[in-house]
């Protein structure tokens, strides 16, 4: 589920300039990627205002109609499913719970994740110790696993969803802001706040937090993929929200039982989903380079 | 030195433990939080007076702190437990299906070395080159794709036209091809961008121009040099792809119904065979512990440096 991911260490390329670089983020590239960026946002905003038909109408006659490109009429422009669902109406719905998810997981992640690495990196010693302590308890859980639990003894809802993935991405945060802290710890203007007699906690929010902002806002930006695969992989494994409503896992984990007959079903959700993450995570790769070009190693 | 060494070893395994008793605490304390299971898992038509009886049965009447001890014992014992759906001990139940995982574990692993380390070798050493543009374009892209969604794909446009790859299953040798295909994939690309990375890392150092300038062969300074070296920081990466495995088995186990623990604990989930679920979550995260102890502490004999603490 979540992606173990590694560091990208920066090293001097002896080859540069002899070789053309190839680059992934020319202008072009990221104004294609924030128009559907926004699409995105829009579309999960305003989704029931969007959507052209109601995504729980049941029509059985106009079932399992094929996209129009692909002989279908363009009432249903994406086609239906075995009950005759819009499904272009369904993937607009769809994005609603992405996007849910990520404005409830992200800042819930980022917050928690970042206070206790900001504890443990100052105060070290035990505290350093008891957060250590609970990243290897969030490694020996799987987001996955603790998904299943929980599904196990309470109802499937975003709720759930929601504490699943806080438990699953806290952890990268407090690591890198941990990390960051030790580091500024030492530095003069740290020493120097703290010659003029200022407090630990002044210190922290004022000085040592500001300056870990950015490295903070590109790891959330790298996490927000994650939490929209998440989520569909969760669902679609009927771990995640409520089989009764509309999410891209959902859908396709309905449209596996026709595969065969309409590839649709479940091709066009996924295809949702990559499109989503390719463009947050290009975006997120742009940031990075933009806010701060020496942050090459932090990852999601 | 050996006694310093075997400080660490103990120390890292008194921290496996800790963490161990964690997870347990929290399926304990969750499953409790969540009310009593006898009540949830009562026939409609049971009177108060048999759900009372079958929670003293239970001992669920007893003080929280009485049955969390019990509890902990019953797992010290690997008890947990009849399955409600097989009426066999939950931890047989659990254990026939543990083989089928690990084949499918180990198949995917395979399958992420095998495209992961030479993609990354080439892609560093042509840094640049085309190797390096569409491996690191597959993962960037790689990284967006689903992995339940990629198995699906590959039935939708593999399994259904070639008659000798079946859908799902686990039948016949070549079963596994999908699902460990699946599997591998996603972790591919992190193994790749590791190796890159840590092949570039090591071509920078002295050790490699010395290598050059004594006159060896380009293939020698690579293979016996450069990648001896990279291959530690791999290592690492192992134990942490283990947890991932796990967690992508669970769902390419159901994409491809493939008999193992994933599909088994999806299975209990909607049979509400709570033992069940309780003993193979526990399961996996010991297996995932014990993973990450064996590459620690292998780890520690293969690098001196990280011994004498010089790194």
């Amino acid at each position: 589920m979540a992606a173990s991911q590694t560091p990208v260490q920066s090293v001097e390329d002896p080859f540069a300039g002899r070789r053309r670089n190839w680059r992934i983020r020319s202008p072009k590239t990221l104004a294609v990627t924030l128009t559907i960026l926004l699409i995105f946002i829009i579309v999960g905003v305003f989704g029931s205002q969007i959507a052209p038909e109601d995504p729980f109408k049941l029509d059985l006659v106009g079932r399992l109609q094929a996209p129009f490109f692909d002989g279908g009429s363009l009432d249903h422009p994406l086609g239906t499913d075995d009950l005759g669902r819009d499904t272009l109406s369904r993937l607009i719905h769809g994005a609603q719970i992405s996007l849910l998810a990520i404005v409830m997981v992200i800042p819930l992640a980022t917050v928690i994740g970042s206070m206790l690495g900001l504890l443990a990196g100052w105060f070290g010693c035990w505290t350093s110790r008891v957060l250590m302590a609970l990243v290897d308890l969030q490694l020996a859980m799987p987001a996955i696993l603790i998904a299943v639990f929980l599904r196990a003894i309470w109802e499937p809802s975003l709720t759930n969803v929601v504490i699943v993935l806080v438990f699953a991405l806290w952890a990268t945060f407090a690591r890198l802001v941990r990390g960051e802290t030790l580091g500024l710890k030492e530095r003069e203007f740290v020493l120097a706040a703290r010659t003029i007699g200022a407090g630990d906690l002044r210190i922290m929010t004022r000085h040592v937090l500001p300056s870990l902002v950015n490295s903070i806002v590109i790891l959330a930006t790298l996490n927000v993929a994650t939490v929209v695969i998440a989520e569909a992989g969760l669902s679609f494994l009927g771990v995640g929200i409520a089989q009764d409503s509309i999410s891209w896992g959902i859908m396709i984990s309905q449209g596996r039982g026709v595969i065969a007959t309409a590839w649709w079903l479940v091709t066009v959700p996924g295809i949702a989903i990559i499109v989503v993450s390719l463009v947050v995570n290009v975006f997120g790769d742009w940031l990075r380079d933009f806010l701060d070009p020496q942050l090459r190693n932090v990852q999601g | 030195m050996r006694s310093e060494l075997g400080a660490t070893a103990v120390g890292r395994l008194l921290r496996s433990i800790a963490v161990v008793f964690g997870v347990v605490s929290i399926v304990f304390f969750l499953s409790r939080g969540a009310g009593d299971p006898v009540s949830r898992l009562a026939p409609i038509d049971a009177t108060q007076q048999e759900i009372e009886e079958a929670k003293e049965r239970y001992g669920l009447n007893d003080p929280l702190i009485e049955q969390y001890g019990r509890f902990l014992w019953d797992i010290v014992r690997l008890d947990f437990g009849q399955s409600f759906r097989a009426t066999r001990p939950a931890t047989d139940v659990v254990g026939e299906r543990l083989v089928a995982t690990i084949q499918l574990g180990a198949a995917g692993l395979f399958v992420a070395f095998a495209i992961g380390i030479p993609l990354g070798i080439v892609a560093a050493v042509r840094r640049g080159g085309v190797t390096d543009i569409l491996s690191r374009l597959g993962a960037l892209f790689g990284q967006a794709v689903p992995n339940f969604w990629l198995g699906l794909m590959l039935i939708l446009f593999i399994a259904l036209y070639i008659d000798w790859i079946p859908t799902g299953g686990r039948t016949t040798p070549q079963s596994i091809i999908l699902p460990a295909i699946t599997l591998g994939s996603f972790p591919a690309a992190a193994v790749m961008r590791f190796t890159r990375s840590a092949m570039l890392d090591t071509l920078q150092q002295d050790y490699i121009r010395t290598a050059r300038a004594k006159g060896l062969t380009e293939r020698a300074v690579l293979f016996k040099h450069a990648l001896r070296n990279s291959m530690l920081a791999v290592i690492t990466l192992l134990g942490l792809q283990v947890g991932n495995i796990l967690s992508g088995a669970i769902i390419v186990e159901t994409v491809f119904a493939w008999p193992g623990l994933g599909q088994l604990i999806i299975q209990s989930i909607v049979a509400t065979d709570y033992p069940v679920v309780q003993a193979s979550v526990l399961l996996t995260s010991v297996w995932i512990v014990f993973i990450n102890l064996v590459v620690d502490v292998s780890y520690t004999f293969i690098d001196p440096r990280i011994r004498t603490g010089a790194i």
